[in-house]
């Protein structure tokens, strides 16, 4: 191995008598042996100083990635400066540069040094890397909307038409975010002009029919969808939902009919028919239909929607509202309300002779808010009948009430809990 | 005088035996408690939960079982220990966890008894609820079959015997020796190591529980935590002892992230020191 300062020795000799290739040679040679940031930087240096702009910028590459790797961003960032200094168009220097100055937080500078960085590969004929410098340019500002425009239009040039589509679909769905119907439809509408077959922009459209009130037009589009797409069961739910809006029962029924054929297990399709059953007053199969729809709420975390579905069913099947909003209430954390619908269950099973069952969700309440009176006057009532019905003093069985569990309660209950551990 | 003394702890806050009360509610764990809970509650048959090893799962499987109130749940848990469990014996265990009183030896028999012990507890009120960790090891597919036939008993309400299976992600591959049987799963979690947020709170909140109520780590330590861990509790839990026993031998009142990195090498958490 050569030592380090007797080639940096050599090297400055070299230099001194005017000798720039033989001191390249030497620190070629050692960079080799000492690969280093700080000399690729000097050879770089030494390149330009010969008039060797290519392999300049090479060695001034090898530097930044040096240096970047080592997490020096400033030196990189000086490296990639100089690179553009003798070529502004560098693609990778300007895309590194964008890196860097996104890292600061110089989303200005990060998007312009993007953008350069990809009309030199768009020069260069680099089609795939510039979709990557794109995406990185809206990520950066993805509501934009000019600059996405801009985007789209510039893919539309180079005949990248379904990058083209998919970002006149991100338009779309940022003006109908901004409830800008009009400009939406007409960006879906781009999308459709370029792929009349993209189903998202489809329904994209049909959304925005509904929301300007123009059902008719919305079921007209999405009848010549269905012929598009026979097998697609979105389209006919979607078909379906429309028809229920518009008060055409049957009709949305064969289309759901449809859709179970395709799908026997489509929870929509209970939804939809649940949909129906109120529309026609029959509450009661309403509830049937959406229990599944309710189990699949609550497995997505929809707590609050799945919530709302059981408070406004509770009149139909007040007992098993009251169960699953228990069950999701005390899971939830939120004590209060899981002490307010044990009362109701408690009144609810009591009306249906459920004494003992009732005794037990007042019970529970009462732990809860101990402070209730006329809860505490309930439980009372409760244990004195279901003491004399069962002939024992239910109050002896269940005197922790109130009061808190004792620790010996708790030990008991602790070592029954080890019990419930079994090692097989 | 060990650690405790030196930073006030009343026990030692990061030891990897299940203990409830230093259980911590990631959003993660409340979130599959409640769906579980759900799953038993509406009498669901079979719910899964998988996750890598440390990532909590028997943790959970501790929780649930605590949240099953007895009046209204006859629950078990039942933690496999060994490969080479039967099915005569798994559902002898069953029978026993359930409250089945005199075991008949015939295996006919014996699932009469079960049988009529789930009847029972359904009229009892209660749900019965057969927790399972560590079902990777029961890696036959009689097995698989024979759990098929249980979820088959079924009362109007749904199914009387509710089952969670706990396990490593290779309890899918278990599963799929029996197709009608993982297509039965009708609740499956996936558990994911912590988030960095999800690691400082945890081990703030252990160090609470253990009776410290000062920072011990700096920030930088606990991030360096997370990126020895990746969040996985328990070597967050392993990390952390050890940290707590270094720092005390060198007497750092807070715990740096210098320590955390010693300590990792110790543990070969960290490769970059050779």
């Amino acid at each position: 191995m050569s030592d380090k300062s007797s080639i940096i020795k050599e090297t400055q000799k070299y230099l001194a008598r005017g000798q720039i290739d033989k001191a390249i040679a030497e620190w070629e040679k050692m960079i080799k042996e000492y690969p280093d940031g700080n000399i690729h930087n000097t050879l770089g240096d030494l390149y330009l100083k010969k008039g060797d702009k290519q392999n300049a910028i090479d060695s001034f590459h090898k530097a930044a990635n040096f240096f970047l790797h080592e997490g020096f961003s400033l030196k990189a960032l000086a490296i990639y400066k100089k690179i553009l200094n003798i070529n502004p168009a560098d693609s990778e220097a300007l895309f590194s540069l964008g890196e860097l100055s996104q890292e600061k937080g110089l989303t200005t500078d990060a998007i312009k040094y993007y953008l350069a960085a990809a009309e030199s590969l768009s020069i260069e004929g680099k089609k795939e890397k510039l979709i990557g410098v794109y995406d990185r340019v809206l990520s950066i500002s993805p509501t934009n909307l000019p600059l996405r425009n801009k985007v789209a239009e510039i893919y539309s040039k180079e005949g990248l038409m379904s990058e083209a589509s998919r970002q006149y679909f991100q338009i779309a769905m940022l003006y109908a975010e901004k409830e800008d119907t009009e400009k939406s439809i007409g960006y879906y509408q781009k999308v459709l002009d370029a792929q009349p077959l993209n189903r998202e922009a489809i329904l994209g459209i049909n959304y925005l029919y509904e929301r300007t009130g123009n059902l008719e037009k919305a079921i007209e589009q999405i009848k010549e969808a269905i012929n598009l797409f026979p097998q697609d069961t979105d389209i006919h739910l979607r078909y379906a939902e429309l028809n229920i809006m518009m008060g055409r029962l049957n009709e949305a029924r064969e289309c759901l009919r449809k859709v179970t054929e395709l799908q026997p297990a489509n929870t929509k399709v209970r939804r939809l028919l649940g949909d129906i059953y109120i529309k026609e007053g029959d509450r009661k199969k309403a509830w049937t239909e959406y229990l599944p729809v309710l189990d699949e709420m609550i497995l997505d975390e929809g707590y609050d929607d799945a919530i709302k579905l059981l408070d406004s069913f509770k009149d139909i099947d007040p007992l098993e509202t009251g169960k699953r909003l228990v069950s999701l209430y005390r899971q939830l954390g939120e004590q209060g309300q899981v002490a307010n619908e044990l009362i109701s269950l408690g009144d609810v099973l009591t009306a249906t002779g459920m004494q003992k069952e009732a005794f037990n969700c007042y019970k529970e309440a009462l732990e809860i808010t101990p402070n209730n009176e006329s809860l505490s006057a309930k439980v009372a009532e409760l244990e004195k009948e279901l003491s004399k019905e069962l002939g024992i003093d239910v109050s002896l069985k269940l005197n922790k009430i109130g009061a808190g569990i004792t620790k010996k309660a708790e030990e008991v209950k602790k070592k029954k809990r080890k019990n419930r551990i079994s090692y097989i | 005088m060990d650690y405790l003394e030196y930073y006030n702890l009343k026990e030692h806050p990061f030891s990897n035996v299940v203990d409830s009360r230093f259980y911590y509610s990631s959003r993660q764990l409340s979130d599959a408690l409640v769906k579980l809970r759900y799953a038993v509650d509406t009498r669901k048959g079979l719910a899964v939960v998988i996750g890598d090893i440390g990532t909590g799962k028997t943790t959970l499987a501790r929780r649930v079982l605590e949240e099953l109130d007895e009046d209204k749940y006859e629950a078990a848990l039942l933690v496999v220990v060994h490969a080479s469990v039967s099915s005569e014996w798994l559902f002898r265990k069953f029978a026993i966890q359930l409250g089945v009183k005199d075991l008949k030896e015939d295996k006919v028999e014996l699932l009469a008894q079960i049988y009529k012990r789930l009847y029972e507890i359904d009229d009892e009120g209660k749900k019965a609820v057969v927790m399972i960790d560590e079902v990777q090891m029961l890696n036959s597919k009689e097995i698989m079959e024979e759990f098929r036939g249980l979820l088959n008993m079924e009362a109007p309400e749904g199914k009387m015997l509710n089952f969670v299976f706990f396990g490593l992600p290779e309890l899918e591959d278990v599963l799929s020796l029996d197709e009608p049987l993982k297509q039965r799963v009708a609740v499956k979690i996936r558990l994911k190591p912590f988030s960095e947020e999800d690691t400082r709170d945890y081990i703030k909140h252990r160090l609470r529980v253990a009776g410290c109520n000062k920072e011990i780590f700096t920030e930088e330590a606990i991030r360096r935590i997370y990126q020895y861990t990746q969040g996985i509790p328990r070597r967050i839990n392993t990390v952390c002892d050890n940290t707590l026993l270094e720092g005390y031998l060198f007497k750092a009142n807070l715990i740096d992230s210098e320590t955390i990195k010693t300590v990792a090498v110790d543990l070969g958490l960290d490769t970059s020191v050779k």
